[in-house]
């Protein structure tokens, strides 16, 4: 321990000696350890701290899944839920929930807010405790009983932390609910990233009724039962599932999917983390690999201190000791300041998350992450010291002591070992940028990908219509068209709709069947996203019509009921026909006397309405003006001449002039909206190509030291050749010629090491590519060549300012100290 | 072939200058084989270096056949150095990482001629300096006389018109350096001009005239009886 104590303090000495060396080398390793304790604290954040509900890793999403038609993670149906429930012996309890958004009045103006209507027993199924008032409980579960929980947020924010608030009633969509409890404020965030909607309320009534089983509706959350695994769960789920298949047809194709609630609650971020993890371990390793080669350049300036130790009885075990202790405190000191960069860094990676990105409220350095800090950094420190302190520790004594002893034989050994960390510099720097390239290269993409819209000057938000004066379909027709001609008139606006749906805000999929094949067998009628629309909806989208007619105002419940579908849609029900005057019927059965035969009136081009990515889906828009809607138009679209933002707050004070009680929400333009599902690969491929610059940027310094130390070696070779003719570029190319062939073979083993990596992740299934933002051929011809292209450029620049110096070199100097 | 008149040449040393050359004037025929002398110090390295064109920070005038070195520049100096100087080193200065072949190659390779024609040069020389058997050799696997024997070669590969050598035979044993010796004087007699540093009488008796440096002055030269102490007075 005193020989360790005495090491230290040597080491420290010998840091203190040169400043330089230490200072480069510490700021390296910062940077590198840094990085990766940054992103470790979003990995720690997101993917390891344990989701606080009690044992969570008993709780499972249980989803319904339809794989034949591409259906997966699919809500579920009031009486397959009731079924598994009976029927199961793997869950402890099982609850469900329905997402909806709520008009909450009474407070200074109208809001918007999301929440949950739910069985009675989902908090007891999460196991979370209220911190005031109570659960509902089990006779609260009919319907009408008009009691809800609210979120601590909800409580601080709306209800300025009322302590009285337990108790109260609250008007939500201008029904009042008495708060019964108030939920503590660490579940807010997970549930809410559990659950897409930021839910902020929770009224109990969802009373589970048999409704039809092709009607999926519903959430479906469950405990395992303690001693039951996941795999045991899923067996049994599928027995029951296939039994409801068998008895019932129109459940046809329909199984059970479950997930894990931690895995559902990652399965998107966990991806980007990973590869922004492996980069930033690549960084570190080249920092690593930098720093090893400053420690092997000054063992050889120190091997006859070695050689003295050595002589003087030291051990090797002792000789590696120092070494190591030494590159261990460089590694230790770089952490230091790696802790002070990571603070900054995370909070940085928190704001450059996406808002959809989960759980990153807990994104900081805590124990763990320093634990991770602590054991990267030693690990770091072995990584770069054990080379140097291999090769010191066999010093060979007989030559080192001798006066300029210039022991060519382990100076070559020392060269091939620096050139070797040179080359794999250049070669995970290399698989950085090929994976930053790839990820360009697709957004680029993505970005000329037609989307069947033009999404410039479109603003959208919603304006949802709620409460017993908007039960009748026909008073809310009325709102929207006065709104809707306010608007119109505003200067500035080319048009406006009103539309149920946002083109990439997901699908409100609905069967429908056709007059020419009114009866599909079970479980394959068709099915379309149905929209509701105003007549200036296309003009407003930028949506072409290819065939017929836009909807008038003239389209009304008294004059015949119309539809407009999709080019996918009117191409696979009628090909080769003229679709104008079809018929079809939005339900499952065309014996439905409630609903009526829907003419074709007009078709619409396709839209990629589930983003740039996914295939068209069919739709079939339908007029807002004819009543009954299945769904409630809540949208309002509107294009103007230039920038679309500028009119929101007059927006705001029309629809406020029609009815002050109307919230309105979700203002964003049609831009964003599009960017959204490539927001979050945006964001790694930002932090990839800047961990793959940093990459660069170390690989640059690594080859500008490695050659600057070897012109220093080769001064006496230089001058040599210049005193027998060689003219200073010839120099310069010497020695820039050394640097491009380390850099050439590094490229080569990491365009190698890169083409399989990109051929791994193009054999991952569609959607863990597109949130990786990889969707090119993973040999996309531009970057494998631009990319060691660049590098090829770099490492020419790196060993150029040392090839001038060596350029310098006096050949009288050089021949004369030998 | 060469004229120096008045060449300085000095290095700074701390507070002032130390003087190495002092207003040298030396004339050098074609075919002769001159030997400098002079105890350690007086400048014979740094007149050699002069000559070799090495060294550009002399101050005097150099006349090399029609060239004024002195109005030349540097890269037209290396260019003259390249195609008419050789250079033999006390310490051979040979490449450590290259064969006796390739170190013999290395002032062609800094010429524009063709690869065949290098080869059979090359060739050439390792015959003619009867090293063939060791030219896949390093030239840590020689004796220092066969080192200085591959210095020598490659000094004259290109057949340069004139030899520059800085104590060629300083490492070696008095065999070895007689064997040296008659290669310079075999050398000699076919046409090239030698310039050699020595600080043996037997070496320089192979030579064709002894000039005498000390503390930067010429004050002896064979081919110049009249030349005795500097003129002082004019100086500093
Ligand atoms: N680069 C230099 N910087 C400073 N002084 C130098 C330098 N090179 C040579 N000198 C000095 O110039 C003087 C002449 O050196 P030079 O090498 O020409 O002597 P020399 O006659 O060749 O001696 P020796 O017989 O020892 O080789 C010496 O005093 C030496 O110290
Ligand atoms: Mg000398």
């Amino acid at each position: 321990m005193n020989g360790l104590f005495q090491d230290v303090r040597y080491a420290l000495r010998q840091l203190r000696k040169s400043p330089g060396f230490t200072v480069v080398a510490v700021l390296m390793l910062a940077l590198g350890i840094g990085a990766n304790t940054a992103i470790f604290s979003m990995v720690n954040a997101v993917l390891l701290r344990p989701l606080p509900y009690e044992e969570a890793d008993r709780l499972v999403m249980v989803w319904e899944q339809n794989p034949h038609r591409g259906w997966f993670e699919n809500i579920v149906s009031a009486e397959n839920f009731l079924d598994w429930k009976k029927q199961n012996h793997v869950f402890a309890d099982m609850a469900a929930f329905e997402s909806n958004f709520f008009n909450l009045s009474g407070g200074s103006k109208p809001e918007e807010i999301a929440g949950e209507r739910v069985t009675s027993n989902l908090f007891s199924v999460l196991g979370v405790q209220p911190v005031r008032g109570r659960l509902f409980l089990p006779e609260e579960e009919k319907r009408g009983s008009a009691v809800a929980i609210v979120s601590y947020g909800l409580w601080q924010e709306h209800y300025g932390g009322d302590p009285a608030l337990v108790g109260k009633p609250i008007s939500l969509n201008g029904e009042a609910h008495t708060v019964v409890g108030i939920l503590p404020a660490s579940f807010t965030d997970d549930y809410s990233a559990s659950f897409a909607p930021h839910s902020r309320v929770w009224i109990a009534g969802l009373n589970l009724q048999p409704e039809g089983r092709e009607w999926h509706d519903y959430h479906a959350i469950a405990r395992l039962k303690p001693d039951v695994t996941l795999v045991q769960a899923q067996t049994e789920m599928d027995t029951i599932a296939s039994r409801i298949e068998q008895q019932y047809p129109e459940s046809k194709g329909w199984g059970v999917a479950l997930v894990g609630l931690h895995d559902q609650v990652v399965k998107y971020t966990r991806p980007a983390l990973l590869v922004l993890l492996g980069a930033v371990a690549l960084v570190l390793l080249i920092a690593c690999a930098n720093v090893a080669n400053l420690m092997l350049v000054r063992a050889t300036g120190r091997e006859k201190e070695t050689a003295i130790r050595a002589a003087l009885g030291a051990s090797r075990g002792q000789i590696i000791r120092q070494f190591l202790v030494e590159s261990t405190l460089l590694s230790m000191i770089g952490a230091a300041l790696g802790l002070v960069i990571a603070g900054w860094g995370s909070e940085i990676l928190v704001r450059l998350s996406p808002p959809e990105t989960p759980r990153l409220e807990g994104a900081a350095i805590d124990g763990y992450v320093l634990l991770f800090t602590v054991v990267v950094a030693l690990g770091t420190g072995i990584v770069f010291g054990l080379a140097p302190a291999l090769g010191a520790s066999r010093p060979n004594v007989n030559e080192s002591l001798k006066e300029s002893g210039r022991s060519s034989s382990t100076s070559a050994k020392g060269r091939r070992l620096r050139d070797a960390l040179v080359i794999s510099e250049f070669g995970l720097a290399l698989a950085l940028l090929v994976g930053a390239g790839l990820m360009v290269k697709t957004l680029l993409h993505l970005h000329r990908v037609d989307i069947g819209l033009s999404p410039d000057n479109v603003l959208t938000l919603k304006v949802p219509l709620e409460g017993p004066q908007y039960e009748d379909q026909r008073r809310q027709a009325e709102f929207f068209q006065q709104l809707l001609a306010r608007i119109e008139a505003l200067p500035g606006v080319e048009s406006a709709s009103v539309s149920r749906g946002v083109p990439m805000y997901g699908w409100a999929g609905w069967n429908f069947v056709t007059a020419d094949h009114p009866n599909p067998p079970a479980g394959e009628v068709p099915d379309a996203n149905y929209v509701v629309i105003g007549p200036h909806y296309f003009r407003t989208m930028g949506i072409p019509l290819r065939l017929g007619r836009p909807f008038s105002d003239h389209d009304t419940p008294t004059t015949e009921p119309v539809v407009i579908v999709s080019e996918s849609l009117a191409r696979k029900h009628w090909p080769g026909q003229d679709p104008i005057g079809k018929r079809l019927k939005v339900s499952s059965d065309a014996n439905d006397k409630g609903l009526p035969w829907l003419s074709v009136v007009g078709v619409a081009g396709n839209v990629r309405s589930e983003g740039q990515y996914a295939p068209f889906v069919p739709e079939l828009y339908v007029p807002y003006t004819q009543g009954p809607w299945l769904l409630w138009p809540r949208h309002i679209m509107v294009r103007t001449a230039s920038s679309p933002t500028a009119i929101v707050p007059t927006i705001r004070r029309e629809v406020a002039a029609l009815d002050e009680d109307v919230p309105v929400s979700d203002v964003s333009t049609m831009k964003e909206i599009v960017a959204g599902p490539v927001r979050q690969g945006q964001t790694v491929m930002w932090l990839l190509g800047s961990f793959a610059t940093l990459a660069l940027v170390l690989a640059a310094v690594g080859i500008y030291s490695v050659i600057s130390y070897a012109v220093t070696q080769r001064t006496h070779e230089l001058g040599i050749r210049m005193a027998l003719g060689a003219d200073r570029r010839t120099v310069v190319n010497l020695v820039v010629k050394q640097g491009l062939v380390l850099a050439t073979v590094g490229v080569a083993i990491g365009l190698a090491g890169a083409w399989g990596m990109a051929h791994f992740v193009s054999r991952l299934p569609f959607e863990a590519r597109l949130l990786l933002l990889f969707d090119v051929q993973p040999t996309d011809p531009l970057t494998f060549v631009a990319v060691p292209a660049i590098l090829a450029m770099v490492a020419l620049l790196a060993s150029y300012f040392p090839g001038r110096r060596a350029a310098k070199v006096d050949p009288i100097v050089a021949l004369r100290y030998e | 072939m060469i004229q120096l008149k008045n060449i300085e040449r000095n290095y700074k040393t701390g507070a002032g200058f130390t003087w190495v050359l002092r207003r040298v004037n030396l004339d050098i025929q074609q075919g002769e084989f001159i030997t400098v002398m002079g105890p350690s110090g007086a400048g014979k390295s740094s007149l050699l270096n002069v000559l070799a064109l090495l060294d550009d920070q002399w101050k005097g005038e150099y006349w090399f056949r029609e060239q004024t070195v002195h109005d030349l520049k540097r890269k037209q100096r290396s260019e003259l150095a390249k195609r008419n100087i050789g250079m033999v080193f006390q310490s051979y200065h040979l490449l450590d990482d290259l064969t006796v072949e390739e170190n013999i190659d290395l002032p062609l390779s800094y010429k524009d001629i063709p690869r065949h024609q290098r080869q059979s040069l090359v060739a050439d020389a390792l015959d003619r300096f009867q090293i063939v058997a060791k030219k896949g050799l390093y030239p840590s696997q020689l004796s220092g006389g066969q080192q200085q024997l591959v210095g020598i070669a490659r000094a004259v590969i290109h057949k340069p018109p004139l030899l520059l050598a800085d104590e060629p035979t300083g490492n070696l044993h008095s065999g070895q350096a007689k064997e040296i010796m008659e290669l310079f004087r075999d050398l000699n007699q076919q046409g090239t001009t030698i310039v050699q540093v020595t600080h043996s009488e037997a070496n320089a008796a192979y030579g064709s005239r002894t000039i005498q440096l000390r503390d930067g002055w010429l004050v002896g030269d064979t081919a110049n009886p009249a030349l005795t102490q500097p003129t002082e007075v004019s100086a500093s």
